[in-house]
């Protein structure tokens, strides 16, 4: 390390260390910049907004747009059902995973590997290859207009990745464990319970903070099944907004901003058990 | 699976209900029409267009990213943090972002690029046919690079040093050391980043439904778009559910090739 700073001072070093930093930066800067004009819209008096050039600064005297959007927009009632149907698929798939992930990381049997080719199929499909044929067991079911229905729907997407997640972490405890488990009596559901799951909890916290956020991003389900604008989850409401140019840009930004920030927040959070959660369910 | 298998029975009905009756069926009639429909064979040649465009770009600007994040310098950890924001935006924020930076009065890309002189007038990105597709690409790789460039580094950082500093002995320069060392021992990360890029970007409705709808001229019109405005739109539930099936069968092919890939290399490992 001494020895390359030292380097540095050479001219020849030095550009290209400025070669680098610029580089870095201009991708860092793509990588930012939407989300900061997000903010900058956010925070413009309404008439601001529509000048050329465009005010390239946040108006520090404008933070009561957050006041009016959840005065003047039902975005409160939105996000209360985002978070309904997240904690609600969270919670079904997570209960669904174990079992299934267990089965798959303990068990050999016939069909184990046309289980999991199924699995990664599933993960392929558009979610509009599955909303004719959903759409239609919804409305026989009387699922239509229910947050119980995005709740199966978005489960049905988000339920093979956090099997992988939770498989492949599984596969990682060693079964000496559970043996010794089952020597003292225990069957296989209490060895789950009580030695597996406890064991697993990074993968459990994993697998839920990615079924909840499937349902706060998914956007076609909640489009397409339910119609009833008081049972809106947030991603529905906001796209409602282009195209009917009564909401204010600022407006709109700000209902962005608020939509955004625990997402953003979470993932900084989890960024290391998402990662690996992802690319889990993408191999094998 | 059962609304898959549901999904391909609505395919063989006439229907203009979204519960099809029974005296509409109709045999493979709906696939017999998928051949001489004009909208299926734009609808592949710009799902392609859209994946390949995302995927090699994401890649390479993921790996660009990660290759210039290696070495450490003061700010590495906030870069860092910076590439989680993209993809830990939610799609619909991002469409409403990019919708209105796209704006053809105010938008922040025809500033930034009239700012530096490569525009002389604005252009309507969104519903210009030449455009539309690009800045869609532009959307998606925006929100997956990071990713690519977050997953590359962690798999540079498990590169041999010792490797790199013998290669340097022996006088290699960069783009051999990169070719040589480097790419064969992230091969299998860049592999599974491929085929995730790939998935989501077959499967992405959401951006371009908000942003385009599919328009201009049917130039970003994805086949999840066409599944969906089939359906929604022009209620020909029969055709969609078709359309479907078709999509299915891609999904069942590429998968099937991605695990023979799989499967011949799992002994190397």
């Amino acid at each position: 390390m001494s020895l390359q700073s030292s380097a540095a001072l050479r001219p020849r070093r030095l550009a290209r260390w400025v070669v680098l930093y610029t580089l870095v930066a201009a991708a860092i800067g793509f990588a930012a910049l939407p989300v900061y004009w997000m903010l900058v819209t956010a925070m413009q008096r309404g008439p601001d907004l529509y000048v050329w050039p465009p005010h390239r600064l946040p108006n520090p005297h404008e933070l009561g747009v957050f006041y009016r959007l959840f005065t003047t927009q039902p975005i409160g009632r939105w996000l209360l059902n985002s978070a309904i149907v997240g904690c609600g698929t969270a919670s079904l798939s997570v209960a669904l995973s174990v079992l299934g992930a267990y089965s798959l990381s303990r068990f050999r049997y016939r069909g184990r590997t046309a289980f999991s080719f199924l699995l990664l199929l599933t993960q392929m499909l558009p979610s509009t290859v599955l909303i004719v044929p959903l759409f239609i067991v919804f409305k026989e079911t009387h699922l239509l207009n229910t947050r119980l229905g995005l709740v199966i729907a978005d489960t049905a997407v988000i339920a093979p990745i956090t099997v992988w997640i939770l498989k492949t972490f599984f596969d990682t405890i060693p079964t000496e464990i559970e043996e010794a488990g089952l020597m003292d009596g225990c069957s296989r559901l209490d060895v789950l319970r009580r030695i597996t799951l406890p064991l697993s909890a990074p993968a459990v916290v994993a697998a839920f903070a990615i079924g909840f956020f499937e349902a706060w991003n998914e956007f076609v389900f909640a489009l397409t099944f339910v119609s009833d604008q008081s049972l809106w989850v947030t991603s529905v409401g906001l796209a409602s907004w282009i195209g009917y140019l009564t909401t204010p840009v600022e407006i709109m930004m700000s209902g962005a901003v608020i939509f955004t920030l625990p997402s953003i927040l979470l993932f900084l959070a989890l960024q290391r058990q998402l990662i690996s959660g992802l690319v889990a369910g993408g191999i094998r | 699976m059962y609304p898959m298998a549901r999904g391909l029975l609505v395919s063989l009905y006439d229907s203009r209900s979204l519960v099809p009756q029974p005296g509409e069926f109709a045999g493979l009639a709906n696939y017999y029409r998928l051949l001489h429909l004009p909208e299926l064979a734009n609808a592949l040649r710009v799902t392609v267009l859209y994946t390949v465009g995302t995927v090699l770009l994401s890649l390479a600007i993921g790996m660009a990213c990660a290759l210039l994040l290696q070495s450490s310098f003061p700010g590495r950890g906030l870069a860092r943090a910076i590439l989680t924001v993209p993809w830990g935006t939610p799609l619909v924020a991002s469409a409403l972002i990019w919708y209105w930076m796209y704006d053809p009065q105010y938008g922040l890309v025809d500033f930034a690029l009239r700012s530096a002189g490569v525009l002389h007038a604005n252009i309507s990105w969104l519903l210009s046919p030449r455009w539309a597709l690009p800045a869609v690409v532009l959307v998606d790789v925006w929100r997956i690079f990071p990713f690519g460039a977050v997953v590359l580094l962690t798999a540079l950082s498990s590169v041999d040093q010792s490797m790199y500093d013998s290669a340097r002995v022996d006088g290699a320069g960069p783009v051999t050391i990169f070719a040589r060392i480097t790419l064969p021992t992230i091969r299998p990360t860049v592999m599974i980043l491929l085929l995730l890029f790939t998935i989501w970007s077959l499967k992405r409705f959401d951006t371009i439904w908000i942003m385009t709808q599919g328009g201009p001229a049917d130039r970003t019109n994805v086949l999840a778009v066409e599944i969906y405005r089939e359906a929604f739109r022009n209620f020909r539930v029969g055709i969609a559910s078709a359309i479907a099936a078709l999509g299915i069968t891609l999904s069942v092919v590429a998968t099937a090739v991605y695990f023979m890939l799989e499967s011949r290399h799992e002994p190397a490992v």
